[in-house]
């Protein structure tokens, strides 16, 4: 068969070139390979791609390989051509034509050519960030707008949401309230102190408006028992009513109390209080270690009164407490013991008598009947050994002796040689009026003497001041006994229960119950420092004293004491 | 940009930094609260307004570089100064948090500086180290040259390779289609394509040319010639993609969160006054 084979090649301003060849040959092979008649120089063609033979029934293409063959868009194998048929080959396009006197003609046309590598390297490759991210302006404007919704605008929302108010937190509870209220949290600057907790997660139940501290009512709608510093109608300067309770007590600060501590907050004033107020009588001091001022018990002056006086344990005239009491430690607390009237001989330690408090901070008062009765015991003749006198009561007293006696007397058989004889007759016979006035008349001298003896002499007047007066009755001085000489300052017993009672009790060689037996400020120096002490316990101003004096004037104001 | 903003003026923005974070730090050992150090304390007010004044002078910095033209302080100096007082920010903003941190906005804006300040120092490194790793790599080239001397091997490859096999062919197209420079960010940072049709195209090409003889060895082994210098010019190229994008890379953290950092900031001062 004869092919008129012409190649066209479209021209960059528009038409078409056209080259034409004559093959003759028994089969057309069209691939990319050198021995191809129809040579298709591309690499998306196989190197033998197809061949066009002249069977029975016609021209017929046929595939070689797996390239791509398509005859009029449809895929194939092999299929018959006929005039105008359109042959797709990879990129190339034929076409059958009329032969012009040869068989038949062939069109050749590549019409989807591999194209400029460099600019589809180019288009293909994203060399620079800015194309494949965006842009650092975007992600600025993404990033800083996402922070100011969440941890500003949110929270400022969140803020006019949540109630407000320590009640209405404490209604809502803890953790309750959708999480738009709650988005003010992210504002928190640091853990709550532990008691606060409990309805710190709301901030409005402090923080109840914006731009302005937390007002004094939010604190003293639960504390409302907090007093005053100092006596402000003497000391000005020390009223505290004024002040934010949060320019002291400073939240977010961890779990630990928000008391201040820090004995530098005391004595920015303490430091120098006496040239605050000529009316201030408390020493200056720096620091606990170095110069706290000496102790300054109140000793009662008068027990009849309660007048009390403070009184230096440095003082020159010695601090004597003068309860109305006679009681000599020193023989009390004797090391070989003492003679009980029916136990033998007893040692008595301190606790024998000072019984701590349940709270074991001090001790319970002495009780005559429980502290001391045991061993002295109010009896008053030996007649009757199971009958005492009534503590306390000297009139009453008076009045059992009385009963006592005369009960002898009319009874009889009295053993004593002085005494009438209607009193010695024997018992059960009965007595005249005149014998009965007569036994009674020495019942009752009898009552007497014996009351000068045990009121006056034996018994009561061993502890008591006893005086008698013009008709012959006898009184007994009054009594008080101090139950904290520094109530300024909280002792704790109990935490200082490893060390002995005689470390700062000197009771032992005390041999008056006006002795004072207090230690002085150097005892407790020796193991108590300052704030800052190195090698003692560190000790600030609260560990002893409190800021708020429970015996001065409430601080919440009426409005406030309205609000709850 | 040379060096010589890391010791301008001999090293005067240095000193400056080191004194302030000196000062800084002797004030607050010296400073004892009546509570524990935080930013609501006077030097805690005084630590924070001179932090958030650096803070807002440091990204002043981006407006000032795009200035061009002459101004009355050398862009050098501003750099050095920026750089030197940036650093000193650690300091003072750690001692005006008083070492406190939580899970709030305040430390958020802690947190954001840090990460603002150590791409920063990471933006150092990288003006110091790669513009000579990069002229190193591209050896007088530009990135454009590389790809056009690509697309150049590309032609030949299809010239030596049009009478050899299909299969080689097909690898060859591959290579010459498919086969790209850079790409996505983790491509670009990467500087490596571990699906590379070129490599793919010159592996398959090697093994091909060892088990040949004659003269389609030889034309193979051609083909090996060209996809070796081919397989080489796209690791250049590569690399120099990476350098550019790791000298650009560390912008897109340094800028967008230093103004998240603003925002935070802003937040910041906001709420710790809006609940006093």
């Amino acid at each position: 068969m004869n092919i008129l084979i012409s190649y066209l090649t479209r021209k960059r301003r528009g038409g078409l070139a056209r080259k034409d060849e004559i093959v003759s040959t028994d089969i057309l092979r069209l691939g990319r390979g050198a021995d191809c008649n129809l040579h298709l120089p591309d690499q998306r063609i196989l190197l033998s791609h197809a061949q066009i033979v002249d069977r029975p029934g016609g021209y017929f293409i046929e595939a070689l390989g797996p390239g791509d063959l398509r005859v009029n868009g449809i895929a194939t194998q092999a299929a018959r051509l006929a005039q105008d048929d359109r042959i797709s080959i990879g990129p190339y396009e034929l076409q059958v034509v009329g032969g012009e006197g040869q068989d038949f003609g062939l069109t050749v046309e590549l019409v989807r050519p591999l194209g400029d590598d460099l600019a589809q390297l180019r288009a293909r490759s994203r060399t620079s960030l800015r194309r494949v991210a965006m842009s650092v302006r975007g992600w600025s404007w993404v990033l800083a707008s996402a922070v100011l919704l969440l941890f500003l605008a949110l929270p400022v929302v969140a803020h006019f949401v949540h109630p407000v108010g320590v009640k209405s937190a404490l209604m809502s509870g803890s953790g309750g309230g959708s999480p738009l209220s709650r988005a003010d949290s992210v504002w928190i600057t640091g853990a709550l102190s532990g008691p606060h907790r409990f309805f710190g997660d709301n901030c409005g139940a402090c923080h109840q408006v914006a731009f302005a501290k937390v007002p004094n009512e939010a604190c003293l709608t639960c504390h409302t028992n907090v007093r005053h510093h100092a006596d402000t109608a003497k000391f000005a300067f020390a009223d505290i009513a004024g002040r934010n309770c949060e320019s002291c007590h400073r939240e977010h600060n961890g779990p630990e109390p928000i008391v201040l501590r820090d004995q530098a907050f005391c004595v920015s004033c303490h430091g120098d209080l006496k040239s605050r107020s000529p009316a201030v009588t408390v020493g200056n001091v720096t620091d606990f270690g170095r110069d706290h001022p000496q102790f300054r018990p109140r000793v009662i002056q008068d027990a009849a009164t309660g007048a009390v006086q403070r009184v230096s344990l440095d003082a020159d005239a010695k601090a004597q407490e003068h309860s109305g009491l006679k009681f000599p430690h020193d023989k009390h607390l004797k090391p070989e013991g003492l003679r009980s009237p029916d136990k033998g001989m007893v040692k008595l330690d301190c606790a024998s008598c000072h019984k701590p408090d349940a709270a074991g901070v001090g001790f319970l008062p002495i009780r005559m009947s429980v502290d001391c009765q045991g061993c002295h015991a109010l009896r008053f003749d030996g007649r009757a050994p199971d009958r005492e006198l009534p503590h306390g009561k000297p009139v009453e007293a008076m009045r059992v002796l009385q009963d006592f006696y005369a009960g002898l007397a009319l009874r009889g058989e009295v053993q004593d040689q002085n005494a009438p004889e209607v009193t010695r007759r024997r018992p059960g016979q009965p007595l005249a009026e005149s014998e009965r006035k007569e036994a009674l008349a020495w019942a009752t001298s009898r009552a007497k003497e014996q009351a000068d003896l045990v009121i006056g002499k034996a018994l009561c007047a061993g502890c008591h001041t006893v005086n008698q007066g013009a008709d012959g009755t006898w009184a007994v001085a009054p009594v008080k006994l101090a139950d904290r000489w520094l109530p300024a300052g909280a002792f704790v017993h109990n935490k200082h229960a490893s060390v002995s009672c005689d470390t700062c009790h000197d009771a032992r060689k005390s041999d008056a119950a006006t002795d004072v037996l207090l230690p002085r400020v150097q005892t407790c120096q020796n193991c108590h420092g300052g704030e800052a002490a190195a090698g003692k316990v560190p000790s600030t101003c609260i560990s002893c004293h409190s800021f708020h004096r429970p015996d001065m004037a409430p601080l919440a104001t009426q409005k406030s004491a309205d609000a709850k | 940009m040379n060096d010589s903003f890391i010791d301008f003026g001999r090293f005067r923005y240095l000193k400056l930094a080191l004194a302030l974070a000196a000062v800084a730090i002797v004030v607050y050992a010296l400073h004892h609260p009546l509570v524990a150090p935080n930013g609501g304390t006077w030097l805690g007010y005084t630590l924070g307004g001179i932090s958030l004044a650096l803070v807002l002078w440091l990204m002043y910095f981006g407006v000032r570089k795009r200035t061009y033209g002459p101004g009355h302080v050398k862009l050098e100096a501003w750099l050095s100064a920026h750089v030197y007082l940036g650093a000193s920010l650690l300091v003072l903003a750690t001692l005006h948090a008083g070492f406190r941190f939580g899970w709030n906005v305040h430390t958020l804006a802690y947190v954001l500086m840090v990460v603002v300040i150590v791409s920063g120092f990471f933006g150092v490194i990288v003006y110091r180290r790669y513009p000579r790793l990069m002229t190193d790599n591209r050896r007088g080239m530009t990135l454009d040259a590389m790809l056009s001397q690509i697309a150049e091997v590309d032609r030949e490859c299809r010239d030596v390779g049009m009478p050899l096999g299909d299969e080689i062919n097909r690898a060859l197209l591959e290579s010459s289609q498919r086969t790209s420079v850079g790409g996505g960010v983790i491509r670009q940072i990467s500087g490596r394509d571990p699906h590379c049709p070129s490599e793919a195209a010159l592996a398959r090409v090697r093994l091909l040319a060892d088990a040949s003889h004659g003269e389609r060895a030889a034309e193979l082994r051609q083909l090996v010639t060209l996809l070796t210098r081919k397989v080489e010019l796209l690791h250049r190229a590569r690399r120099d993609v990476q350098i550019a994008a790791l000298m650009k890379v560390w912008l897109f953290v340094h800028v967008p969160l230093a103004f998240a950092l603003l925002a935070a900031l802003a937040a910041h001062v906001i709420a710790v006054f809006f609940y006093w």
